[in-house]
């Protein structure tokens, strides 16, 4: 009969590590603190639309992911600020050196999708269109016994 | 998607649209009565669609009295076009319960081979 009607008491881990059932009124109070800490008022909440909820959710997993990602740059940035400067940053550094540049523009976002097919397609139509102008010259190096190394002033033109 | 409602008039013809649903903080005040235990547990008795139903009122109705709930009540048909009442009302309530739980980026289902 449980089953039937979809319902299950969620449960908490205790510092012993045994599990203690929760009733309803504490799931929605501790839920409460955590919808109110991604932005959720508290009238909403309780007395709205509960279908709500999940976009509040999805919303708070995006501000996450975000704050993650700018994390992560100021950390690349850090990174490369270390790497330009650690030319001097060593003891034994020869008088005279200097840093590498930092770089002079931000990042670009990638916004580009790249197509691996068309990039393959693109370099195979290179490739063919090379590949004559490479055997015209590779005969003629054989035309020239097989001697393809540039003329030099001494050599002998006949 | 919007949540699901019961949605009728009362009296029949006079315009006076209802549309009943239920908040958390229904649901929490049902759990201190003990309707939500008793669904957990399985258990039916027959007070519980009147309960169920009466406090259906207060998301979108607050204002409306105990006596007229009472009284839509005595006058609400059972029918069996989707399903029986109860089970209508109970599965507003589920629903009302899964949406609270946030949910994470894995989706899993149960195979019971």
């Amino acid at each position: 009969m449980e089953g039937e009607s979809g319902l299950d008491s969620p449960s908490e881990s205790t510092s012993l590590g045994t599990t203690k059932k929760l009733s309803f009124s504490e799931y929605a109070d501790e839920l409460c603190s955590f919808y109110m800490s991604i932005g959720v008022p508290y009238r909403e909440y309780w007395y709205g639309d509960y279908t709500q909820l999940k976009h509040y959710f999805e919303a708070y997993k995006l501000a996450e992911d975000r704050f993650n990602y700018h994390a992560w740059l100021q950390g690349a940035y850090v990174y490369d600020a270390i790497c330009c400067a650690s030319p001097i940053l060593h003891a034994f550094a020869r008088a005279g050196t200097k840093p590498v540049p930092y770089p002079s523009k931000p990042y670009e976002f990638q916004t580009k999708v790249v197509d691996k097919e068309k990039v393959r397609e693109d370099f195979l139509a290179r490739w063919r269109a090379n590949k004559s102008l490479w055997r015209a010259i590779k005969k003629g190096g054989e035309l020239n016994g097989g001697d393809d190394r540039p003329v030099a002033a001494g050599d002998q033109v006949e | 998607m919007a949540r699901t409602t019961l949605d009728f008039e009362y009296p029949e013809g006079s315009g006076r649209e209802y549309s009943l649903a239920f908040s958390i903080d229904t649901l929490k005040r049902l759990d201190r009565a003990g309707i939500m235990a008793q669904i957990v547990n399985g258990e039916r008795p027959l007070t519980m669609t009147e309960d169920l139903f009466k406090a259906a009122f207060d998301a979108n109705h607050p204002d409306v009295s105990n006596r007229k709930r009472e009284e839509i009540f005595k006058e609400f048909s059972d029918t069996s076009e989707d399903g029986s009442l109860l089970e209508v009302l109970l599965e507003m309530v589920n629903e009302t319960y899964k949406s609270m739980a946030p949910k994470g980026n894995v989706k899993w289902r149960v195979n019971r081979g």
